[in-house]
């Protein structure tokens, strides 16, 4: 009996506080319901039916400040989720960091006077509108932004997509077509 | 017969400490979620990143202008630059898990870390040529990476120039663009010369114009050692990760190394925060031998090699 009296019990229950901080420290909670941070080109914003990085079939896509609802479980960097897809339910799973609790507002980050203040910084909103409001205060800017916007269209039209938009499920079977070509996987 | 008196004692420890520890995880839970809301003070949001990445790339593209995507051949070569970040992040994802092992290169705090984990890419990397002779690369916060023309003629197969695209990969992975970003901000540095000719008048395009150019006249500097080490370091496991020869980013860095020698490349003027180039060489061939890297067998092999080889010469050369 003398092993019990030796036994690290105090280390034990720590252990086991330390599991319970873990599962209720969770980010996600069931039914919670998160948004989509990624526009609907990014390669992540799809539901998958499983982790497989390679083997999984797409489900559905999301959209920017697409609502999803939590369910119960998680796989490494994955989560499973239900949400409406053209206007079907689904269910799959998406990586953990493609979502946020809040959806995405717009305010501007940049103040007016130029000065960094923290309430402006606070806020979200370098998008469109800045951009288009910074276009208009240089030839330059506006000459060269054109050539981004020739590029980001003409790398969209090669993943088979149309020139605002790529199509992420093209992109990833191209992926893993030269990953396989280049005898890099499988 | 104590033991038979300490179990349960044990057992009601163990229930009480349970409910007092839900109660008290109840009250961190609440303190990390509002943790979580003030780390949105200094961190952007994908689609801002995003936004970031294109003025400063349309600063890269004003100074070096980028191939146009009009037939074929570069079609082909910006798919095939493409598929090959794509498939070098997803395949090297679990060296970006471990990244407290890069080595002790930059700095980074908790939280930084932790953006680094949960980094999230709006539309994900895109890569891009440009149209120009010089030897250079750059990675932009939000995701957009820029090849030269002259970087690509200098790799001598598919894996040199994977060498290049994960060691670009990895300053958008490790979220080096968005450090120097938050470090500009804290400093209040929005503005520069170039800045200043580009952009003239007030409000919040202007100074988000400002804010654009300055982040990229730092770029053309090179990120700082650190972070090249660390970028060596990320890339050279991810190439091991992908499949590719690791050895292959000390071949590229031994061919810049080369090129800087016969051209009497000024290094004040040359991406002037880069570290020697000779020590980044060492500290790769050290990380290879330290841990064991190497290509996968299966992909080293001389049908494997040819396959990967022929594709690359049938795309840039």
């Amino acid at each position: 009996m003398e092993w019990r009296k030796k036994f690290p019990w105090r280390r034990l229950l720590a252990l086991l506080l330390v599991a319970l901080a873990l599962t209720f420290a969770s980010t996600f909670v069931q039914g919670e319901t998160m948004y989509v941070k990624v526009n609907s080109s990014s390669p992540d914003a799809v539901i998958q039916s499983s982790t497989d990085e390679w083997d999984a079939e797409l489900v559905g896509k999301l959209i920017q400040n697409q609502p999803v609802e939590m369910l119960d479980k998680t796989d490494g960097e994955y989560v499973k989720i239900r949400a409406t897809v053209e206007g079907k339910e689904v269910e799959g799973w998406v990586k953990k960091i493609i979502l946020q609790k809040k959806p995405l507002e717009n305010q501007p980050r940049v103040s007016e006077s130029g000065a960094v203040d923290t309430a402006s910084f606070a806020g979200n909103g370098y998008n469109e509108a800045v951009e288009s409001d910074m276009k208009k205060n240089s030839d330059e800017m506006q000459k060269a932004l054109a050539q981004v916007d020739q590029f980001e269209a003409g790398r969209n039209r090669v993943f088979g997509g149309d020139p605002k938009e790529p199509d992420p499920a093209a992109q990833r079977t191209q992926v893993k077509k030269f990953a396989k070509d280049g005898k890099l996987i499988q | 017969m104590k033991i038979k008196v300490r179990k349960p004692r044990f057992m009601s420890v163990l229930l009480v400490a349970c409910l007092a520890g839900c109660s008290l995880l109840n009250k961190v839970a609440e303190s990390v979620n509002a943790l979580e809301e003030m780390k949105v003070v200094d961190n952007l949001e994908p689609s801002e990143q995003y936004y970031l990445g294109r003025g400063v790339s349309a600063v890269i593209v004003d100074r070096y202008k980028p191939i146009e995507i009009k037939d074929q051949r570069s079609e082909r070569q910006i798919q095939y630059l493409n598929e090959m970040s794509g498939f070098i992040e997803i395949a090297a994802k679990d060296v970006t898990r471990s990244a407290r092992k890069l080595g002790d290169y930059t700095d980074r705090s908790f939280d930084e870390q932790e953006r680094v984990y949960n980094l999230a890419l709006y539309k994900g990397i895109q890569v891009g040529v440009l149209d120009s002779d010089e030897v250079a690369a750059y990675a932009t916060p939000g995701g957009f990476l820029w090849i030269s023309r002259g970087l690509i003629n200098m790799c001598n197969n598919e894996d040199e120039l994977a060498a290049v695209v994960a060691h670009e990969t990895a300053h958008i992975i490790l979220d080096h663009g968005m450090a120097n970003y938050r470090r500009a901000h804290k400093q209040s540095i929005i503005t520069s010369t170039l800045s200043e000719t580009w952009f003239s008048g007030s409000g919040v395009g202007a100074n988000f114009g400002r804010l654009c150019v300055t982040l990229s006249e730092d770029l053309f500097n090179g990120y700082n050692p650190g972070q090249e080490f660390e970028a060596d370091n990320w890339g050279t496991r991810a190439l091991a990760a992908s499949g590719y020869a690791p050895d292959a980013m000390v071949a590229m860095l031994k061919r810049i190394e080369q090129h800087e020698k016969d051209h009497k490349v000024d290094p004040e003027a040359y991406l002037a925060h880069h570290p020697p180039i000779g020590e980044r060489i060492k500290a790769v061939q050290d990380l290879i031998k330290q841990e064991n890297l190497k290509g996968n067998t299966g992909t080293m092999t001389p049908d494997a090699i040819q396959a990967r080889n022929k594709r690359f010469e049938a795309a840039f050369k």
